[in-house]
This record gives structure tokens, C-alpha cells and sequence, in this order.
């Protein structure tokens, strides 16, 4: 742990120091409008429930993140502020949680404490925080904000066609909370260092290479270095009918410099392959994608996974999650857009690990025709993933919005899947899930809807029908009420039961726990 | 429980801290926080730099991501007011804040949507924390004094219409006629 580091979180344990800095955060917040050059961001949720089949029942969870920035010409300072409070009086904490500084102006930029930054794609390194999103941490269950920051120093450059990037300090895993320090769990653990540069050749055409080193109290350092190259080969070559965007990146560990330029690519060697492409003609658009990657799951970096995101509830808790420590595929999508109708895509994915397979086919038709006050879109898709024991996987169905007199909207979403599960030499379990959901909504006020969830899938049964002979029918029903309370507040409401189980948001999965009650989150921007 | 109510009284105090009760679509308004400078790159290959933008007219920030299913909704509007109001000095930035893994389908979902103004990959999400957003679609509109003028988060019906008369509002000196 860096001494700064230490400083700040001995800092938030003593109580005296603690309580007047929370005042001072207060009197900032309160204070901010007059100023200007002070703004921050709130996010509090309240619940009140538990988990289902959990006691009590009423259990009272609060989490509150509080980031205040302020801002300067060229320098601008920063502080999180994270409380976890809860009626049995477990697992609380009240900790600032990332601080930082930061100076800036037109070529340079220099940033002490926390920060999130990428290398290339993310092959060797990628820190990032999800926006919004509040987790329960497994086990101790105390929620917070899985932030995966480096807590140490970054600096950016650049001039003319060169920029560089240079950072060091301790990755934060983004696993546990500040209450997991507790029992020994730090949540920043070994040390990186890196950078990379790139430069820009002819016509958009980039190439760049970048280093890493990691190290931990555990064993010797490793090292990583990995060079991409980026350009249209179409705009080199002076062709505008069409555009032929590619990217491709290949990175190796533990490599001396004359062997990295080898690309070995053997199931003995340690590296990953990203190679990205885009071809773009008329009403037509292609998106392919390749990698292999072995011995790439790193905790701190962040490759891309090759699979599609889906905005449908269904589909995007089946999400595939990547196995960077083996896995070879492709990815391509393709679309076309028939000119003041909608658009028609068409998604294809594959990628095989050891003895396992992921695939999926997703075909999907949106409809919005240019001045008409609805739009909709229907979809299909099909596949499997071994690696998550998914046998067989059919899901299909659709959206729909109708804009109605005026600033009102309804809208409606109905998807079902069935599915196998397939453990090992169990007999197969086939199982079903609808989700529908219908809600009403305006623009300067919010949106109400009511979302029904059933499930005959044996990992969601409540304990109460175990003795009953097959699988009973699980049903969650849930009220969500979104109010736009004013510009710089919103409050969500949620009544009812919510079903746990993946979620994915920018690229990424994590893993929602299911809850009963009430719960209701406010957003503020000051 | 006492501390509980602590908590409840701290998120209480921030949700008041902002509070001179802004009615969504009030402009240039001298409390309103000055919008963190950028200079970033848009996947055209154009530098796009706030300072320099504002010296042509507003800008508005459009935050989005291929996978957010409002955001559908919402970017032919934003297209519309580029269309709009690009000639009297609007400058539109689509921020996509898909991740490195889903970048590869950007251009394409631009192409499909027909959008014809500059988009950015957030690559490091510097962006997103420099403005501060936990949701998307988020549209911020600054003024050409470099404050924010308009924030909206979400997309709803009516939306786009409230918007459009944010910016009117600084395209226009006051007084002079609608057009």
C-alpha cells in the first residue's frame, strides 16, 4: 500500500477526523451553487427487505456515494465518499474511498491518486468503474461501488503525432468492498507500472506498442508488452466509396524484444490476439471481430470478450463471460437499413475454450420510420455456452413503444426463452423464462412500469416447493417508479421482488443479488 | 440505527445541495457549474477541443452506448437538432461509453442510424467522470460562456422538444423573433 494510500484510510478509521471531515464535505455540497468551480455527484439508495427466503425480512441497507471535484483552470482535485450502513449493524463503513489531483492544459496531463486508465484495447491493462452500478459483496455482504482504479500516479502527453501514457501504483481488484479490510482483504493489492505510446503515420493510420510490469508480495515480477496498429486501408488508399476501419493487437508476456516480434502463438506460449474490422458501404455495415488468448486472465487488464451486449433483459443476464486463460473466436454483425424503415441485424459468435463452446445467433428487426409515433423491434436468438453449463438456448421476442398525445409514451416488452442445463453426467434440466414488462411514461416527469418475471428454471425454485414433485413455477413481480424530481435529481422506486443472477453493462458482467422489499435510489448532480 | 439516520441526514444534505430548484430547460443561469474542459478525438480523426468549439456557438455532449436501449430513441432526435441548428453554431458530440469491447460495433450502429456528427470513444471513461454521468442516454448542453446550460438524463417523450428550446435559447440573443 502506497503511504498515501495509508494516510487516507487511517484518516477515515478515526472517527474525530472522519465526522469533521464529513462536515467539511456537507458544508462543501451546500455551499456548491455558490461557487460554481465545486460540483459533485450523489447517489443514495435505501432498501428496505432482504434477499428472498432471507431474515428478517425488513432488514435496512443504506449506501451513499458522494463525489465532490473542484475545479480550477488547470488543476482540479477530487474525493469519493462511500457509507454503508445497515440495521444489523454489519460489515458498515464510512470511507473516502479515492482522492486525487490533477493538472491539465492543452499537451499534458498529471494525475495523482486514484485514476482509470487503458493500454491499447485492454489486452494488458484496462481500469475502469461502472457508473451507478452498487453491488453486495459476496459473503460479508456489505454493497459498494466495484471499482477497479489504480491508486497511484498517471501522466499523459503529447506532441505533434506522438502521444505517450505512463502510469504506476496498485490496481484495485473492484472484488471487495472497504469493509472487506476488516478481515485482511485489501481491496489494492501488488503494483503495476506501464505505458505506451502510439504514433499517428498518414491518414488516421496509428501504431503504438505498450509495456507492463506487475508485481505482488507473492512471486517475481511479470512482464507484458504488446503493439497495435490501427488504420483504413481504404483512406490510405484514397477510395471513399466505402470504409474499412481495422484494428489489431497482439501482446505476449514474460517475452524479451527480439522474441515478441516471433507472434508466437503456440498453446505453450502466453499471449492474446485482437484483431477488429469494420467494413462500411452504403446502407450496409459489418462489424468482425477475431481473438485468442491464452493465459491473459490477468485482474487488471481487460480484453474484449467478442460478444454481443444485448439491451433485452434475457438476453443480457445470459451474457457469456470471458475466459481470457483460454478462448479463441469470432464475431461478426452485420446490418442493413432500408432508408426511412428501420434496420435489420444479423449477429453471429463463436469461441471455444478447452472442450468448452460458446455460440450464439441473434437476428434482430427494428422498426422506426421517420416522423411516426411508434417504433418496435423484434428479435431471435439462439446458441449455447458450455462454459456456463447452458446445453441449448432459444429466446425470442420484442419492444414496443407509441408515443400518445403529445409528451406521453406506452410502452411494452415481452421475451421468453427455454433453455438445458447440462452438469457434467446429470440428466439435463430444461427449464423456461418469460419476462414481460408494460409502463407509461413523460418527458419532464419520469416513467411507472410493472415488470412480471416467471420461471421454471430449478436454481430460482423457492425452498417452500423442494418436496413437490418437478419444478414449481417462480413468479417475481416488481413496481418501478422513475421520477425526473428536478434537473439535477432523479429518484427510482422499486416495490416487489427483483430476480438475481448476471448483468452486464458496458462490456462488462457482474453479479446481481436477488431482493424483496423496497428499494429506492436517488441521483443528484450539484 | 442512529448512524443509519446519520447516513439518511448526509445523503439528504447533498440532495439539497443543489437545490435553487432549476426547472429543467432554464439557461444561463450565473450558479451553473463551468463544464470541465476536453480535447478529444473523434473516430473521424478530428481533434474536437471545448474551447475552441465554444468560439463557434454551444455544444451539446450526448452520452450513449450501442448496447442502451433509450438511447435508440434518442439519437435520431439529437440528429434532428444537429440538422437543426448545426449552420447557426451547435457543435453535436455523440460520446459513446461502450467499453474497448464493444467499439468495434460503433461505427457501424452510426452508420445504421445515419448520424452525421462527431462521435468520440471514451476510451478511458475520462469523460464520463469528468461529467459526471451515472446514466445514459445523458445530454449536457453548454453555453457558449462554458457553463452548463441544460443537463437531461433519459430519453421520454417531449424530451427532444425541451431540449430544442435550450437551445434556442442560447443560439438566439434575447429579444430577436423565433424563427
Amino acid at each position: 500500500m502506497t503511504t498515501a494510500a495509508r494516510a487516507a484510510r487511517a484518516c477515515a478509521r478515526r472517527p474525530h477526523a472522519r465526522r469533521r471531515a464529513i462536515a467539511a464535505l456537507l458544508l462543501c455540497t451546500i455551499a456548491a451553487p455558490a461557487t460554481a468551480d465545486l460540483t459533485g455527484s450523489n447517489l443514495v439508495e435505501f432498501q428496505s427487505g432482504n434477499y428472498p427466503f432471507r431474515d428478517p425480512e425488513n432488514r435496512f441497507d443504506l449506501y451513499d456515494q458522494l463525489d465532490l471535484q473542484y475545479a480550477a483552470p488547470t488543476l482540479r482535485v477530487g474525493v469519493r465518499l462511500e457509507i454503508n450502513e445497515n440495521s444489523e449493524n454489519l460489515y458498515t463503513y464510512r470511507e473516502f474511498t479515492q482522492r486525487w489531483a490533477e493538472w491539465s492544459d492543452e499537451r499534458l496531463r498529471l494525475r495523482v491518486g486514484n485514476f482509470h486508465t487503458i493500454l491499447g484495447r485492454g489486452l494488458l491493462h484496462r481500469s475502469f468503474e461502472l457508473p451507478g452500478v452498487v453491488l453486495d459483496e459476496l459473503g460479508i455482504r456489505a454493497r459498494y461501488a466495484p471499482s477497479r482504479d489504480v491508486d497511484g500516479v498517471l501522466a499523459e502527453g503529447r506532441a505533434g503525432p506522438v502521444d505517450a501514457r505512463l502510469f504506476a501504483g496498485q490496481p484495485n481488484g473492484g472484488v471487495h468492498s472497504p469493509a472487506a479490510e476488516e478481515f485482511g482483504l485489501e481491496r489494492y493489492q501488488g503494483q503495476l507500472a506501464g505505458g505506451q505510446t502510439a504514433v499517428a503515420v498518414y491518414r488516421q493510420a496509428r501504431i503504438g506498442a505498450a509495456y507492463l510490469r506487475a508485481s505482488n508480495e507473492q512471486g517475481a515480477p511479470r512482464e507484458f508488452g504488446s503493439g497495435f496498429v490501427e488504420l483504413d486501408p481504404a483512406l490510405l488508399a484514397g477510395v471513399d466509396a466505402f470504409a474499412l476501419p481495422v484494428y489489431v493487437e497482439y501482446a505476449q508476456a514474460n517475452r524479451d524484444f527480439g522474441d515478441f516480434f516471433r507472434f508466437r502463438t503456440g498453446d505453450r506460449d502466453t499471449f492474446a490476439l485482437y484483431a477488429g474490422a469494420n467494413l462500411l458501404w452504403g446502407p450496409f455495415g459489418l462489424a468482425a471481430e477475431w481473438k485468442d488468448y491464452r493465459g491473459f486472465r490477468l485482474g487488471f487488464n481487460d480484453p474484449p470478450s467478442l460478444v454481443r451486449e444485448h439491451a433485452f433483459a434475457l438476453l443480457n443476464r445470459n451474457t457469456h463471460v470471458l475466459d481470457a486463460e483460454r478462448e479463441r473466436g469470432f464475431q461478426l454483425e452485420g446490418s442493413w437499413t432500408v432508408d426511412a424503415w428501420g434496420t435489420a441485424t444479423l449477429n453471429a459468435s463463436r469461441s471455444d475454450g478447452e472442450g468448452d463452446r460458446y455460440e450464439e445467433l441473434y437476428g434482430e428487426l427494428h422498426a422506426m420510420p421517420p416522423g411516426a409515433p411508434w417504433e418496435a423491434t423484434l428479435f431471435m436468438s439462439g446458441g449455447l455456452d458450455e462454459f456456463d453449463f447452458t446445453a441449448r438456448r432459444r429466446a425470442w421476442g420484442g419492444a414496443g413503444s407509441l408515443r400518445v398525445l403529445g409528451s406521453w409514451a406506452v410502452s411494452v416488452d415481452v421475451q421468453k426463452q427455454d433453455a438445458t442445463r447440462r452438469f457434467f453426467t446429470l440428466p439435463p434440466e430444461s427449464f423456461g423464462d418469460l419476462y414481460a414488462s408494460a409502463g407509461v411514461s413523460r418527458g419532464g416527469w419520469g416513467s411507472a412500469a410493472l415488470v412480471v418475471e416467471r420461471s421454471t428454471d430449478p436454481q430460482q425454485e423457492d425452498p417452500d416447493d423442494f418436496a413437490e414433485p418437478g419444478t414449481q413455477p417462480r413468479v417475481f413481480l416488481a413496481g418501478v417508479l422513475n421520477a425526473v424530481i428536478s434537473e439535477r435529481h432523479q429518484a427510482t422506486l422499486l416495490v416487489g421482488e427483483r430476480r438475481g443472477g448476471r448483468a452486464c453493462t458496458a462490456g462488462t458482467c457482474y453479479e446481481v443479488q436477488p431482493f424483496k422489499g423496497a428499494e429506492l435510489r436517488l441521483t443528484s448532480r450539484f | 440505527m442512529t448512524r443509519a439516520l446519520g447516513a439518511t441526514l448526509i445523503a439528504a444534505c447533498s440532495l439539497l445541495g443543489g437545490a435553487p430548484a432549476q426547472a429543467a430547460g432554464d439557461v444561463l443561469d450565473g450558479t451553473r457549474p463551468e463544464a470541465p474542459s476536453f480535447r478529444v478525438k473523434a473516430v473521424t480523426g478530428e481533434t474536437l477541443a471545448l474551447e475552441t468549439l465554444l468560439e463557434k456557438g454551444p455544444v451539446l455532449l450526448d452520452f450513449w452506448a450501442t448496447w442502451c436501449k433509450p438511447c435508440l430513441g434518442a439519437l435520431p432526435e439529437i440528429q434532428a437538432l444537429h440538422e437543426r441548428h448545426a449552420e447557426a453554431g451547435l457543435t453535436v458530440i455523440g460520446v459513446s461509453i461502450d467499453g474497448p469491447r464493444n467499439f468495434a460495433k460503433v461505427r457501424p450502429f452510426v452508420r445504421r442510424l445515419a448520424l452525421d456528427y462527431a462521435i468520440v470513444l471514451d476510451e478511458d471513461g475520462s469523460l464520463q467522470r469528468r461529467y459526471q454521468v451515472q446514466a445514459i442516454p445523458l445530454t449536457v448542453l453548454i453555453g457558449t460562456d462554458g457553463r452548463i446550460a441544460n443537463v437531461v438524463q433519459g430519453f421520454r417523450p417531449g424530451e427532444a422538444e425541451a431540449l430544442d428550446a435550450a437551445v434556442r435559447a442560447l443560439l438566439e440573443p434575447e429579444g430577436a423573433p423565433a424563427p
